[in-house]
């Protein structure tokens, strides 16, 4: 059980169990989190054409290269 | 050409061969009647309840969980995979990745699935979260399994991210790069997780007091079968993606993977297959001889019952453990892709009939002077939910193969792995 419900009292078990499940479950939030943010701000910055830039350098015949192009001119 | 096979050639990595669409909706349509008469079964079971089972207060584990326990054995090739090469930097699996990642994806999304209708009353899975017995293997396992999906579900997003049509789109390409440098964070934390729920899932029979066919001791909290489950789950999960690599080769015709890929999973395998089963006779032995006398059962008391005689303790170990392992370490026959294949599939056997006696013949024996060897025959509906995971997996597969780069030999970006 945990806090809020009937009959409830703290042990070393519910401690332990719930301090690890939670860094797991921040650690993933966090790896998601970081990826999206990172995203918005390449976006932001426009250094999202850097990046896209690395992929027209590795394979220039690539679509996702055209569609970078494309925005490029844009 | 028409214009529904051009739009799906548009989704089809440049460069790759695929059959022709009509082609492969030929061959998905049986796995979608199975799924659908899955779908139903399952339906049936939510709608009416698990009275459609042939379950009982006996036998509250069957087929479903047999299932569970087979496939997320099976679906450890994903996490030690990753374990492999982003933890170890053991670079040269990194081919196989990607399709670790898919088929561990669908073991454990199928796992989850199946329990969603073996506990009954779905709509209140959430309790096992807000009501966990936090002294129970269940309640780990629960959390963990809940985890790792959720980890096996980003890092299926990079791949599905790199399809033709989606890669188009700046957004996704860009996210896609920065969620693929950092999946070595969320491989970690998926071999954390499989380590514990793997464990558990072995933990949970090991500590049944009152059926001294699975009860064994351990160390601290743990049993034996904490730990074996864990050796026969990363032991088996290569060789199975060497088995649906093997596979979807002779279905496509094609060489997908280099034969040093397999030779290295099979030697892996292989020897870690020998460990367990080193492992896996010892605690046999204990428990024949030590923990199972001191709880009151000499040990051929578990034997007497038909189907489960010793031949079946014997097929376990030695058929589907102690063959595969030498198969699989011994050069000539781990050199020979018949053979590494064969041995490969007989280790698979192996941890399924673990998986089958570890459930099945535990409930069935007789623990109390009162009680009768009990027999169980799933019903259809149980069969078909069954038949519908397997359905759910070869479809997603499929799907995957067909429109994402799970193979990709360009030495691009798509198979470069982060750290390296």
């Amino acid at each position: 059980m945990f806090p809020g419900i009937d009959g409830f009292h703290w042990t070393v078990g519910h401690i332990v169990f719930i301090c690890l499940f939670f860094a797991v479950a921040a650690t993933i939030l966090t790896t998601v989190s970081s990826a999206a943010w990172r995203t918005a701000r390449i976006f932001g910055s426009e250094r999202w054409l850097t990046c896209a830039g690395k992929r027209i350098s590795r394979n220039c015949r690539n679509p996702t290269a055209d569609a970078a192009m494309n925005l490029q001119d844009v | 050409m028409s214009s529904m096979a051009l739009a799906d050639s548009r989704w089809i990595a440049r460069g790759e061969e695929r059959v022709s669409l009509p082609r492969f909706l030929a061959w998905l349509a049986p796995w979608i009647v199975l799924l659908a008469i899955g779908v139903y079964a399952a339906g049936l079971c939510l709608f009416y309840g698990l009275n459609q089972t042939n379950m009982d207060n006996r036998f509250a584990f069957g087929l479903w969980i047999f299932l569970d326990l087979g496939i997320i054995a099976l679906g450890a090739g994903a996490f030690f995979t990753g374990f492999l090469v982003y933890i170890l930097k053991r670079a040269e699996l990194r081919p196989i990745l990607n399709t670790a990642v898919v088929v561990g994806f669908i073991c454990y999304s199928g796992a989850v699935a199946i329990l969603m209708i073996d506990v009954g009353q779905p709509l209140r899975a959430w309790f096992t979260f807000w009501h966990p017995n936090t002294h129970s293997m269940l309640t780990e396992v629960t959390f963990c399994i809940s985890c790792y999906l959720t980890v096996l579900g980003l890092e299926y997003v990079p791949i599905l991210l790199r399809n033709r049509q989606l890669r188009k789109l700046p957004s996704f390409l860009v996210f896609e790069r920065q969620l693929h440098k950092l999946v070595p964070v969320l491989a970690a934390v998926g071999t954390l997780l499989s380590f514990f729920h793997q464990g558990s899932l072995g933990g949970l029979y090991g500590v049944l007091r009152g059926r001294p066919f699975a009860f064994r001791e351990g160390i601290f909290i743990w049993p034996s079968t904490f730990f074996l489950f864990i050796l026969s789950a990363i032991a088996t999960g290569p060789s199975f993606l060497m088995l649906v690599v093997a596979i979807v080769e002779r279905v496509t015709g094609r060489n997908l993977v280099a034969q040093d890929v397999f030779r290295r999973l099979g030697r892996i395998s292989g020897v870690l297959l020998g460990v367990y089963v080193a492992a896996k006779s010892i605690d046999t032995l204990i428990w024949l001889n030590f923990t199972s006398p001191s709880e009151g059962f000499a040990p051929w008391q578990y034997y007497i019952y038909k189907p489960f005689g010793t031949p079946v303790l014997f097929t376990e170990i030695v058929l589907f453990g102690l063959v595969p392992a030498f198969l699989l370490t011994f050069p000539r026959t781990a050199e020979h892709r018949g053979w590494r294949l064969s041995a490969a599939a007989l280790a698979c056997c192996g941890v399924l009939m673990n998986r089958f006696v570890m459930t099945v013949q535990t409930l069935a024996l007789p623990t109390l002077s009162f009680d009768e060897f009990l027999s169980y025959t799933p019903s259809w509906q149980e069969l078909a939910s069954f038949g519908a995971v397997i359905a759910y997996g070869v479809i997603v597969y499929s799907l995957s193969y067909r429109y994402l780069p799970l193979f990709s030999r360009s030495g691009g970006e798509d198979s470069h792995v982060p750290g390296h």
